[in-house]
């Protein structure tokens, strides 16, 4: 029986394999529908911005459902704090219902205060489009990278943290009941702590994620209060935000099943205490890397 | 086994983060090549026509209505043309000249026109060289791209040739997307959508191009 287990990864692995190759040929393919997809978007959201402004009240529908539809192409590509959250579901036992939430809640919190950041601007402090785009350009990215990468290096630590503890042997058996719902963290804190930690962590991944507004929602902002559709400006891109969080989404939940699935092999070849913590490092580290890259080319 | 197992699956999970850059803008750009008798290439003539959504940012941007007609006034239109041709100096308009696989600098834009075409904004220039260059050995060479591809800039009719040019001829190299490599891919992979790409002119690896030979 002891043999079987070992197979049975392997054979995961195999297909784990097939399917990253998979994806890696297909990954072309992919970026040329975005963008192919991306300018027929913005054609539409152009045309529907231009009925709006000619008074046609219906054309309030084409621009939801164009805006909606370009969140989701749209962050199909980097941003969007898509690897954190992918490596948020990989490093830690968090749900994917729990993880699903943080990305809806970065999605729209990040098109609110592209709203806030723009309307604000114009209105409260005259300020001009060039002022307000070159802020989010040159502060608000650095600073979202910063944040990222921060968050990237705590996970890290967390996961080199846990390994060292579970060479010691201390903490070999403390993650039976992880995995569902947050609150398994690693060592032995009380749920008070944990749960004020992982409200602490929530609001750290959205406010990372949030504070860079959405160059696409930026645009539409600019164009929507000079041409005075405010409201329908607002709507669509709260709805693009909905659209961007559909997408980072499906990431949260992907990422939770790959940790599951490593959780469920290495647990059966009795790893488990090594290889939660590693991934935890590894994702940790992969996020950080991530975030300077962006940070590094972002600031050039 | 095991080690395989989590690497395999952190590898996927970390495989589905980037799939690519993403250009916000769409240019069609056209190009014309002033040759004058001599077979000598004297200036390129460089057409812009941004998409309809940018358009409308650019006229946000810059406080622009357009008449009812859809037209603008000469005073939008000499804004518009000032503020598309007052480049940095490090800026290469979109376009690299080479001459047997040399570049060759352009000069800032000149005859520079602005206006609406339907929805969208249309911007027109020329650039001329330094010197006219001679053809009759070697052929001249026009990437159109954006190095950063923050502007996603191809070429949309075959180039003309402007000028009394006999025996010159133009051609245009469209980018083949299946010509694009692993180590461009991996390249475009590591960039977040609103970053500058960590290699140089990452754009220049999807360019269309522009060949013009004389006999």
């Amino acid at each position: 029986m002891r043999m079987i287990f070992p197979n049975v990864a392997a054979l995961l692995a195999i297909a784990l394999l097939a399917a990253s190759l998979a994806h890696a040929a297909f990954w072309g393919d992919l970026a040329r529908w975005v963008v192919a997809e991306q300018r027929v978007l913005q054609n539409d959201m152009a045309l529907a911005v231009r009925a709006i402004r000619a008074g046609d009240i219906w054309a309030w529908f084409p621009l939801m459902a164009a805006a909606g539809t370009y969140g989701f192409v749209h962050a199909i590509g980097p941003g969007h704090g898509k690897f954190l959250i992918a490596g948020v579901g990989l490093a830690s036992p968090v749900s994917g219902a729990r993880l699903g939430g943080v990305a809806l809640a970065s999605s729209l919190a990040q098109a609110a205060w592209a709203i806030v950041l723009v309307y604000g601007g114009f209105w409260l402090l005259e300020a001009s489009a060039a002022e307000l785009i070159g802020l989010s350009e040159r502060y608000l990215a650095p600073a979202s990278h910063g944040a990222i990468a921060a968050i990237g290096a705590l996970l890290a630590l967390r996961g080199l943290h846990a390994l060292w503890r579970s060479s010691d042997g201390s903490a070999s058996h403390a993650h039976q009941s992880c995995g569902c719902g947050g609150h398994g963290g690693h060592g032995p804190s009380t749920a008070e702590i944990t749960r004020l930690a992982s409200f602490r962590d929530t609001v750290a991944l959205v406010f990372s994620i949030a504070i860079r507004p959405c160059t696409g929602a930026l645009f539409l902002l600019v164009i929507a209060w000079q041409m005075d559709i405010a409201a329908a400006g607002a709507a669509a891109v709260m709805v693009m935000g909905l659209g961007t969080a559909t997408t980072t989404g499906l990431v949260a939940v992907s990422s939770v099943a790959a940790r599951a699935l490593t959780r469920t092999a290495s647990q059966r070849l009795g790893v488990l205490a090594v290889t939660l913590p590693a991934l935890q490092l590894v994702s940790g580290l992969a996020v950080t890397w991530f975030a300077s890259v962006f940070l590094r080319t972002g600031m050039a | 086994m095991t080690i395989w197992t989590f690497l395999t699956a952190a590898a996927i999970g970390l495989s589905t983060l980037p799939a690519t850059a993403h250009p916000h803008v769409f240019v069609d750009a056209r190009i014309g090549l002033v040759v004058d008798e001599k077979a000598r290439l004297e200036a390129i003539r460089v057409t812009w026509l941004f998409d309809a959504f940018h358009t409308l940012y650019i006229l946000a941007f810059d406080g622009i209505t357009p008449s009812p007609a859809g037209t603008l006034d000469a005073p939008a239109r000499a804004q518009l043309a000032r503020s598309y041709t007052d480049w940095q100096r490090d800026f290469d308009g979109f376009a690299k000249l080479s001459l047997a696989h040399e570049p060759v600098a352009l000069d800032m834009p000149s005859d520079v026109g602005a206006r609406l075409i339907g929805d969208r904004l249309e911007i027109t220039f020329s650039r001329a060289l330094a010197e006219p260059a001679a053809l009759s050995e070697f052929s001249a060479e026009i990437s159109v791209f954006d190095s950063s591809y923050y502007h996603a800039v191809s070429v949309a009719a075959p180039p003309t040739i402007l000028g009394d040019a006999r025996g010159c001829a133009a051609v245009l190299i469209p980018f083949e997307s299946h010509t694009q490599t692993a180590e461009i891919r991996a390249s475009l992979a590591s960039l977040s959508r609103e970053e500058l790409p960590p290699i140089a002119d990452i754009g220049a690896l999807f360019a269309d191009r522009i060949r013009l030979s004389c006999e």
